[in-house]
């Protein structure tokens, strides 16, 4: 029993991440050192033992040898790595923005958890986010890598077809005009009557306000801006047609919204028989808070996706 | 330029250490014999290099090993197998095309310099 040929070969045997065969290793290298040691100073000591060990190299060194071919994650998954973490962080991302902005919980067990957030809270999400979703995928591929090197992974080459024919498009300057027009429209009407939502206009001089004064003035503001976003949204791609000018413009409506839910206003709806306005305004807005935030997570994969894809 | 020499050095004995065990171990032999064997005829190889090579070999059944306990201490005896044979006879012919497609292009190189 030689103490250090016995710390050299367990320190070997802890890099030595073989399935098996381990113990076989172990034992030949043993009798290696053993019978070099003995060929070369006639006796067996451990001053010998460790000359002989330290031609022999570096444990992490001969555990290495053994580990040639063996890859935790195949080199050719190097850009499905970082373009399938980008698309998992915009989806993840815009979901942390929307629990944040509209204050819910969700819980995907086992995979994901977001929380109700205060800003702070929320800054310090967005790295662990990172972390997060690059470990997850990269622990989907080391599992790729052991069932098959050669697997072949999805290439959202869509991504880059869509956002490419988008590019391609020009903007329509009626649309353009039309927005303008739907703008002032609504301008016009919230000055004219501190609203732009009616519960009827069977008088057109006097239409009937679906809120209270307050509620009216307020959500009108934010009905407006988000039309003024969306205005600049589509006139920015005359300049810019990327994904960018889409995401910005999504993302704008996305913090309006916020005030909607989080109205220190209480929408004070008008009584019309048979007709529940709440539920009906609510279920709106609802529907059209997931098509923003569905809107903001799609524009984040193109232009994370874009980033990879034109790289190829 | 030492580290390039080096590094090709390295790439090219990795395939011509498999051929040399394979030929080597027409006779039973054990790694530290080997190591000596391989030595006389001038070939020197890192210990730690020709072991994970023996087992590499074992694995895809091109040579068989045995311990034997009978001595002062174990020792592990390789012999090659019938396949480890049909390898080298396949690797050796390919071994003497690249060798040959080398000689013409370098003798082809001597005649357009001289030219």
């Amino acid at each position: 029993m030689y103490q250090n040929l016995e710390n050299y070969l367990q320190e070997i045997n802890h890099y030595l991440a073989v399935k098996d065969g381990a113990e076989e290793i172990l034992a030949e290298i043993k009798s290696h050192i053993l019978e070099k040691t003995e060929a070369e100073f006639e006796t067996i000591t451990e001053g010998g033992i460790s000359k002989i060990i330290s031609g022999y190299g570096k444990p992490q060194q001969v555990a290495a040898k053994y580990l040639e071919g063996y890859e935790i994650i195949s080199p050719t998954f190097k850009r499905h790595l970082f373009l399938y973490t980008g698309i998992l962080f915009a989806c993840h991302l815009t979901l942390a923005l929307a629990a944040f902005l509209f204050h819910f919980n969700m819980i995907v067990f086992p995979f994901l958890f977001i929380p109700d957030m205060d800003v702070w809270q929320f800054m310090f999400y967005i790295p662990m986010t990172i972390i997060y979703d690059l470990g997850l995928v990269a622990l989907f591929l080391y599992i790729v890598t052991q069932k098959s090197k050669d697997a072949r992974l999805p290439w959202p080459n869509l991504f880059s077809k869509i956002d490419a024919a988008k590019e391609m498009r020009k903007p329509n300057i009626l649309f353009m005009v039309f927005l303008i027009f739907m703008f002032s429209l609504f301008l016009y009407s919230l000055m004219r009557f501190g609203t732009m939502f009616f519960a009827s206009m069977n008088d057109p001089a006097h239409p009937v306000p679906m809120f209270g004064r307050a509620a009216s003035l307020y959500y009108s503001i934010l009905f407006l801006a988000m039309i003024g976003c969306e205005v600049i949204g589509y006139a920015a791609r005359f300049i810019n047609r990327t994904h960018w000018p889409d995401l910005m413009k999504n993302f704008a409506i996305m913090i309006l919204l916020q005030f909607v839910w989080n109205s220190p206003v209480k929408a004070d709806f008008a009584k019309i028989p048979g007709v529940d306005l709440n539920t009906i305004t609510m279920t709106c807005v609802l529907i059209f808070t997931l098509v923003i935030v569905l809107k903001v997570m799609k524009s984040l994969v193109f232009v994370i996706t874009k980033q990879f894809s034109g790289k190829r | 330029m030492d580290t390039d020499i080096t590094n090709l050095e390295t790439e090219m004995n990795r395939g011509f250490l498999q051929i040399l065990v394979l030929a080597a171990l027409e006779q039973k032999m054990y790694g530290y014999r080997m190591l000596k064997f391989l030595e006389q005829t001038g070939y020197t190889v890192e210990e730690n290099t020709l072991y994970p090579i023996l087992r590499r070999l074992e694995k895809n059944g091109l040579i068989k090993s045995e311990w034997d306990v009978s001595g002062d201490r174990p020792k592990k005896f390789y012999l090659v197998t019938p396949l480890g044979r049909s390898v080298r006879k396949k690797a050796l012919s390919i071994w003497e095309e690249q060798n040959d497609i080398l000689k013409k292009i370098m003798e082809r190189k001597s005649h357009v310099s001289k030219s």
